[in-house]
């Protein structure tokens, strides 16, 4: 019953991770790379 | 004193391998451009054509992008006259070319006058060209060099060239064109010496023909001061040897708008001035 | 018989949290600059007004010069000035990174009321101090060799820059100043109020330090990407235009960085050296921990550093492709291979540090097992970075390599797999430094299973992402999203790296720590600390190198060209040459300043308390 429980806890923080990664993702490709120049934008 | 010994031959050790890895690789020197110095009066188009190969790998840099790597179009591959052709009857092109060496030209000089799908600046929608003009710094190609680089891609594919050889031709200086009036005076093979001297401005600073100023040496007896190569000399390289008294200031731009027939024909009426 | 307590966990999280706020302060400065001079040129003011010279002079442009501009001294006058600027560069780095540390572990020591730290700080000091002649003495001597023998060029520089050299001037004084009242106020300021001002001290000399870097930046910035001038090189800009090239914010970051992992590898050495040669066990602990302290901020700073350099890379093929081919693709390529040897040697040098450091307390047997698949893997990735980048070829090239492509590591060289060899590699440093810094603490709270698989979950998630987007758009997508794809891998790692401090900082609160022995380290892995600033100091001179001729044949790019005999780029060999020869003068130089610090005064052991 333990075994199992925690069996459920790692695979809804694999799947919880892995989405977090996809949707970062998904952002970086539809921006083309995020652009280093926001942070220091030089003259 | 022992660990310091130690220490030093570990370090010193490490910094062998390192050394040891930079000298395993393949050793090549990176050179920079050669100054191009031609015999103009002995030059074919065969020498032209191979003098452009030349420079289209060596000083004009273009092959390090302009190859099989996809940075920008394959020109070795592509048939660039062919190609030209059907740039310029492209929807969407708005440059001045007529023809296939009007057309390189404008790339060579303008890069951003049409910008071939999928190569532009990142983010420009394909509105600029990465490219940097290959007339300005740091490339800095004279009119040969280019007019060199055009006969090579006509020539590649088997086409004919275009572009005139250097020595068949007098072109008007490549800078400020605007001052319209002066333009015929020095193109053409009706230009004279005087003209020359005053449509480049020589008479603003010296004392030649007409003029009284005393900003760099009088001219009006250089042929007896120098030699003819020395005076060829100060106006290729005016910082070279400068005039007890005069500053440096002399422009070296000359070099680069006279053509070869209007420097000799300056030369050779200076060295005439002797008094 | 003493204990001693890993004694970073919290301090250490500050550590960090004040090296951000640094960076943070440095940006906003330049970011506050910036719109004050756009607020005046908006209200009719235009820095020209403020800051330019008279009109005489503006009109001069970028002389021309021909070889006879050159004073001929019989050797070649770039070794001489490589070989000088190269030892300033390195004593200065040191000199300046040194401060930024000691201030922080000076302020943890008066925050925890831990005397090591305090003692650690005076010593770190002592060791930067007379570095710090040495340095003045270099760079002397460089702006006369420079004059010497480049008198063309440097007049040319000085008239772009005109009075901003009094502004160094005037700011090496005061950093000289702060510098020894800093140090030889230590004993007299050790408590109360005084110490507070003696920390404050210890703020002013780094706000200073790190003027005086940015300003010298602006230099090195200026000849490869000028500003603030035409392409004749006539004076358009007011100082600050010239200074503010689009190269100047990347290279301040990233310097400012590796000046920070430099300076602590350095005095890791040190530490190393004293553990080595001292005989008594209050002392091989106390240089233990210090070799210890000084490679935990080596590290810290070498993770963030390739993003530093990725972000000076991008600018300088924003600001000219050409130059950027030149240092990626073309010739310069190469250096990319032994850069790639050197920082391996870094990451293993300081994994297997790390991996020693752990026997310090029993309870990393508990890691054990995991050792072995991390060597595995940065062994593998080293490797796959080693191969040769698919590079533009001339014909010489060609031959000597019989090919352009290797028909087998072709697939390996190009830059995805490169990306995801670094990677991994940085992962897998990140995993060592995290088992590590948990090796001798168990958690308490109730959430540490989840805490832990949501951890493991991350590493995978993200070592699988990292693969994925290199092997992907690396090969089966068109080339276009190759850089978006690196921009993923980038974020995977750091991803990783952030949510390992701050879920370990949660986890570990109120952790029961098991004992460590401090001092009971294996000799050899001492040898790693060695071989980290031997590395670095091999690598600082090998990027010195390509950032500086990346400009080919000319002094400024574009303005002001290099007629002299040696303005060729030389074959890797002799560069390779030259920074050995620079490397172990700057090395020797070293130990001959770590004999001087073991002179006069023997350390009084301090003994904590039990």
């Amino acid at each position: 019953m333990k075994e199992r429980r925690s069996l459920i806890i790692w695979i809804v923080v694999l799947t919880a991770t892995a989405a977090v990664f996809y949707a970062i993702d998904q952002a970086i490709m539809a921006g083309q790379g995020l652009p280093l120049n926001w942070i220091l934008q030089p003259a | 004193m022992r660990v310091l010994g130690k220490v030093a031959g570990f370090s010193l050790l490490l910094t062998l391998v390192f050394t040891g890895v930079a000298n395993l690789l393949p050793q090549v020197q990176g050179e920079p451009p050669e100054e191009t110095t031609i015999d103009v009066s002995s030059l074919t188009m065969a020498d032209f054509t191979r003098l452009g190969e030349k420079l289209f790998t060596g000083k004009g840099t273009c092959a390090l992008c302009h190859n099989n790597m996809g940075r920008a179009p394959d020109l070795l591959a592509l048939n660039v006259v062919d190609t030209s052709a059907s740039r310029i009857s492209a929807e969407g092109y708005e440059g001045d070319a007529v023809d296939a060496a009007s057309y390189i030209r404008e790339s060579m000089t303008e890069p951003s006058a049409y910008v071939v799908p999928g190569f532009g600046k990142k983010g420009t929608d394909d509105q600029i060209s990465p490219m940097p003009p290959v007339n300005q710094a740091p490339i800095q190609l004279s009119q040969m060099e280019m007019d060199a680089i055009i006969a090579f891609l006509e020539s590649k594919d088997g086409h004919d060239v275009t572009v005139a050889l250097p020595t068949a031709r007098l072109e008007p200086a490549p800078e400020p064109a605007n001052d319209s009036a002066a333009e015929p005076a020095v193109s053409g093979e009706t230009a004279t010496a005087a003209d020359l001297l005053m449509n480049y401005g020589c008479t603003a600073c010296h004392s030649i023909l007409d003029s009284e100023v005393d900003i760099g040496p009088d001219l009006r007896t250089v042929g007896a001061r120098l030699t003819t190569e020395q005076i060829r000399q100060s106006i290729i390289d005016p910082m070279s040897v400068i005039a007890d008294g005069y500053e440096p200031m002399m422009p070296d731009y000359f070099v680069d708008e006279l053509t070869i027939k209007e420097l000799e024909a300056i030369v050779k009426f200076l060295e005439s001035q002797n008094g | 018989m003493p204990t001693w307590r890993t004694g970073l966990t919290r301090p250490g999280l500050r550590f960090w949290a004040v090296l951000a706020i640094f960076l943070l302060a440095a940006v906003a400065a330049g970011s506050v600059e910036a719109q004050a001079s756009d607020t005046l040129i908006s209200s009719g003011i235009t820095d020209q007004d403020l800051t330019s010279p008279p009109v005489t002079e503006e009109s001069v442009g970028a002389p021309k010069l021909g070889p006879r501009d050159y004073p001929n001294i019989g050797v070649s006058s770039r070794s001489v000035v490589w070989v000088v600027a190269q030892l300033h560069l390195f004593f200065a780095a040191f000199v300046l990174a040194v401060p930024l540390f000691v201030v922080v572990i000076e302020w943890i020591g008066q925050t925890t009321h831990d005397r090591r730290y305090d003692d650690m700080a005076h010593e770190f000091m002592k060791i930067s101090l007379t570095a710090y002649s040495i340095t003045a003495l270099l760079g002397g001597t460089l702006s006369f060799v420079l004059f010497l023998l480049y008198p063309g060029f440097m007049a040319f520089l000085m008239r772009v820059f005109g009075s901003q050299v009094l502004v160094y001037a005037g700011l090496f004084f005061a950093e000289s100043t702060l510098l020894y009242i800093y140090y030889y106020s230590w004993r007299r300021l050790s408590s109360g109020n005084g110490k507070w001002l003696h920390l404050t001290l210890g703020l002013l000399l780094n706000a200073v330090g790190t003027s005086l870097l940015f300003i010298a930046n602006s230099w090195a910035t200026f000849t490869m990407a000028p500003s603030g001038v035409t392409e004749a090189g006539v004076v358009t800009g007011g100082i600050w235009e010239i200074m503010r090239g689009p190269l100047w914010n990347p290279l301040n970051l990233h310097r400012f960085i590796a000046n920070i992992a430099f300076g602590g590898a350095m005095v890791g050495a040190y530490a190393a050296f004293k553990f080595l040669s001292s005989t008594t066990k209050a002392d091989k602990a106390h240089y233990d921990w210090m070799g210890y302290t000084a490679n935990f901020i080596a590290v810290l700073a070498l993770l963030p550093l390739p993003f530093a350099g990725y972000w000076l890379m991008a600018e300088i093929y924003a600001y000219s492709q050409q130059m950027g081919i030149t240092a990626m693709g073309g010739i310069l390529a190469w250096l990319f291979i032994v850069q790639a040897v050197l920082i391996g040697t870094i990451l293993l040098a300081a994994n297997y540090y790390l991996w020693s450091g752990m026997s310090r307390s029993e309870g990393s047997k508990r890691y054990d097992w995991i050792i072995k698949y991390i060597a595995g893997v940065l062994v593998l990735g080293f490797l796959v970075w080693v191969t040769p980048h698919t590079l533009i070829l001339s014909s010489d090239e060609i031959a000597t390599l019989g090919g352009s492509h290797h028909h087998i590591l072709g697939p390996l060289g190009i830059m995805p797999a490169k990306n995801i060899a670094v990677n991994l590699m940085l992962i897998c440093t990140f995993l060592s430094f995290q088992l590590y810094r948990r090796s001798d603490k168990v958690a308490t709270v109730s959430w540490e299973k989840s805490g832990n698989a949501l951890m493991t979950a991350i590493y995978l998630v993200a070592i699988i992402n990292v693969i994925f987007a290199g092997v992907y758009y690396g090969y089966f997508t068109n080339t276009v999203y190759k850089v978006g794809a690196s921009v993923i891998q980038v974020v995977s790692t750091l991803f990783v790296i952030i949510s390992g401090v701050i879920l370990d900082s949660f986890m570990y609160r109120n952790a029961k720590i098991l004992p460590s022995r401090w001092g009971q380290v294996s000799e050899r892995s001492q040898y790693a600390l060695f071989a980290l600033p031997v590395a670095f100091t091999w690598l600082m001179a090998l990027m010195g190198y390509v950032r500086s001729s990346v400009r080919g044949h000319w002094h400024v790019y574009g303005v002001l060209k290099d007629a002299s005999p040696d303005n060729f780029i030389p074959t890797i060999g002799y560069a390779g040459n030259m920074m050995t020869i620079v490397t172990v003068l700057f090395l020797l130089m070293v130990l001959f300043i770590f004999w001087l610090a073991s002179l006069g005064e023997t350390r009084k052991p301090y003994v904590e308390q039990s």
